[in-house]
């Protein structure tokens, strides 16, 4: 799978009037299995352009392709749709919903897009809890468990579904060092095992250096930083 | 399934809020369901005891001063009433009242003893007129002259006279000759004193002395499902057909159902009234609690949007939640009141009634259900519409 992005740019309005483009030309392409780093300051648009590559977002003008296949212009449930089958999300901030155990946290993305058995579900749960080493927490509640324990819930999500591309936003922002370390290698490798590509979106360079091809957003624009 | 799977566990993961917005949903269809079924309940109570009393629905009660019309013989006249009525598909009944002396010691002459008792001589088929279960044996043979013809008691005369097959013996006056009769059957008529029913036919066939010389009577008559008007035309049409002027005729409804109806009508639409706002109330809290928390839950509903989830699916997902509770909260509120309605309505009847208890009414339960679907729906629709507007880039922004 190809997902492709052209000329992305997006404007958004300042609270005191007149607008900030946030992206101008942003274009970058991610294959299958690559893990691809996408570095900036902080406010440069990294999360803008996550958000437009994930389709959470509409560009102002520039094209998103999925194996040759526009997709930005789709509409919304087209979009939700296809996050749902090719997407994965991990977030800063692991985003588990406080009041479900793990288990069922992982199980979100199954109850959204193509339906699955129960029992399929079931087991896919269980081998991406596994897979993160969390196979005997699955009936803890989030806040039972410690950071890294909750990004790698998250990582489980993220997988679950079997996704082309994992976007993963500042995976390790919210952790220490020695934790941001193993869940980076568990997030690259658990990945790399599902056949899925991952694009990482970091101000970290030690995150960035984990990965296939780094790039730089700056003043809209993304440029090529180095090739690992 | 999923979805509603998917809202199922929503509301068990937030108690508190679900906890809320039920209670006020529960308390206001208690007191609709409470409202329905008080109305429906006592007002058959009402009309059960008042048909007991004074006849079905409508009747219509008229004196007869058979006296009156003289020359004509009472089995003409019994006869020229039934076909008037009868007709019409309707039924009546001729009664007289009469205080006699009653005997249950049929024994030797010398040692029986009498006891005033009150006699109703009756023609045509009070029974049909009148709502009264057979309680043992069977209702009076009233047109026929038969010996000796049988009579039937009520629930206190059985306490008095004895049951079917004992035999009583009927004195219409202190110096007259005692007629025995046979106790034919038992029935409840809501009357607390002993009470003796007899063929009006057999009585004067057989103890002419019986009947008052000014023989004053009420003729009942009751046309099932037509008017009251329908009824005072048809009483008016069998008194012209027995000679007497139809304006010197002045039926009138026995009783006083229409009042008691009435007043209850009043009572019920002041506690619908009382319902109705508390149903509002709870829907706007539903509302309110459902706006509420929507701050709350933007994360999650933004998570669950950024996982696949469409616009349709968050709204689907808050209306689910809010319908699903609002009819479980019904269920819990039709059940309450219907235990109620069990316990309660056993006391509400007096027991010389016989009447069998009012069931649950059905209506009670489509009402509440109804009111409960509605408040869930119309509740939950604009936090259902703020919901599904939730943008997923709002994780990114955080």
């Amino acid at each position: 799978m190809r997902l492709k992005a052209e000329g992305l740019a997006k404007v958004y309005p300042l609270p005191s009037g007149g607008t900030v483009d946030i992206l101008s030309d942003a274009s970058l392409t991610v294959e299958t299995g690559e893990i691809v780093a996408v570095q900036g300051a902080s406010g440069s648009g990294k999360s803008t352009l996550l958000a437009l590559l994930g389709l959470l977002d509409t560009p102002d003008a520039g094209e998103i392709s999925i194996d040759d296949a526009c997709v930005n212009r789709l509409p919304d449930n087209r979009r939700s749709d296809l996050r749902a089958k090719k997407l994965g999300f991990v977030f800063q901030n692991y985003s588990l919903l406080p009041h479900l155990s793990a288990r069922e946290n992982v199980e979100l993305p199954l109850m959204h897009g193509p339906r699955m058995a129960r029992s399929q579900a079931r087991a896919a749960v269980l081998d991406c809890l596994d897979a993160v080493g969390l196979a005997g927490r699955a009936d803890a509640r989030p806040r039972q468990l410690s950071g890294g324990e909750q990004q790698r819930v998250a990582i489980a999500r993220a997988l679950v579904r079997g996704p082309a591309v994992v976007l993963a936003d500042e995976p390790t922002g919210a952790l220490d060092t020695g934790t941001a370390d193993r869940v980076l290698d568990l997030l690259c490798s658990v990945a790399t095992e599902a056949g899925a590509a991952l694009l990482l979106v970091t101000h970290d360079p030690n995150v960035a250096r984990r990965a296939d091809r780094a790039l730089f957003l700056r003043d809209g624009v993304l440029e090529r930083t180095s090739c690992a | 399934m999923r979805l509603i799977r998917d809202a199922l566990r929503d509301m068990r993961a937030h108690r508190i809020r679900t906890a809320l917005g039920g209670l006020s949903l529960f308390l206001a269809l208690l007191s609709l369901a409470g409202t329905t079924v008080v109305g429906t309940v006592v007002e058959d109570l009402f009309v059960a005891r008042e048909e007991q009393l004074n006849g079905r629905v409508p009747t219509l009660a008229t004196s007869l001063d058979i006296g009156s019309v003289g020359a004509v013989p009472l089995d003409e006249l019994i006869s020229t009433i039934a076909a008037e009525i009868r007709a019409r598909d309707g039924e009546f009944a001729i009664i007289q009242e009469k205080t006699v002396q009653v005997s249950s010691t049929p024994g030797d002459e010398l040692t029986r003893e009498y006891v005033d008792g009150t006699v109703s001589l009756v023609a045509g088929r009070l029974d049909q007129v009148r709502r009264l279960p057979v309680l043992e044996g069977r209702w009076l043979d009233s047109d026929e002259h038969v010996y000796p013809g049988g009579i039937v008691v009520n629930m206190a005369g059985r306490e008095v006279y004895g049951g079917v097959g004992d035999v009583v013996l009927l004195q219409g006056s202190p110096h007259a000759t005692a007629y025995p009769q046979r106790i034919v059957g038992v029935i409840s008529d809501g009357v607390g004193g002993a009470m003796i029913y007899q063929s009006l036919s057999s009585a004067v066939h057989f103890q002419p002395h019986v009947i008052d010389a000014v023989f004053s009577s009420e003729l009942l008559v009751h046309l099932p499902g037509e008017t009251v008007r329908e009824v005072a035309g048809a009483i008016r049409d069998a008194s012209a057909a027995l000679g007497v002027p139809k304006d010197s005729v002045q039926p009138a409804v026995k009783g006083d159902l229409d009042s008691l109806l009435g007043n209850l009508a009043m009572m019920e639409l002041g506690f619908g009234v009382v319902s109705g706002v508390m149903l509002l109330v709870a829907m706007l809290g539903l509302l309110n609690i459902g706006l509420a928390t929507f701050r709350e839950r933007a994360r999650e509903l933004s998570l669950r949007r950024a996982l696949g989830a469409t616009r349709l699916r968050i709204f689907g997902l808050v209306v689910a939640g809010t319908t699903l509770l609002s009819l479980g909260v019904a269920v819990i509120a039709i059940g309450v009141s219907y235990l109620a309605v069990a316990w309660l309505t056993p006391r509400l009847i007096d027991p010389a009634s016989a009447l069998a208890p009012p069931g649950y009414p059905m209506l009670a339960a489509v009402i509440s259900l109804s009111a409960s679907f509605g408040a869930g729906l119309i509740g939950g629709l604009a936090p259902a519409v703020a919901a599904a507007r939730t943008s997923p880039t709002r994780l990114l922004r955080a």
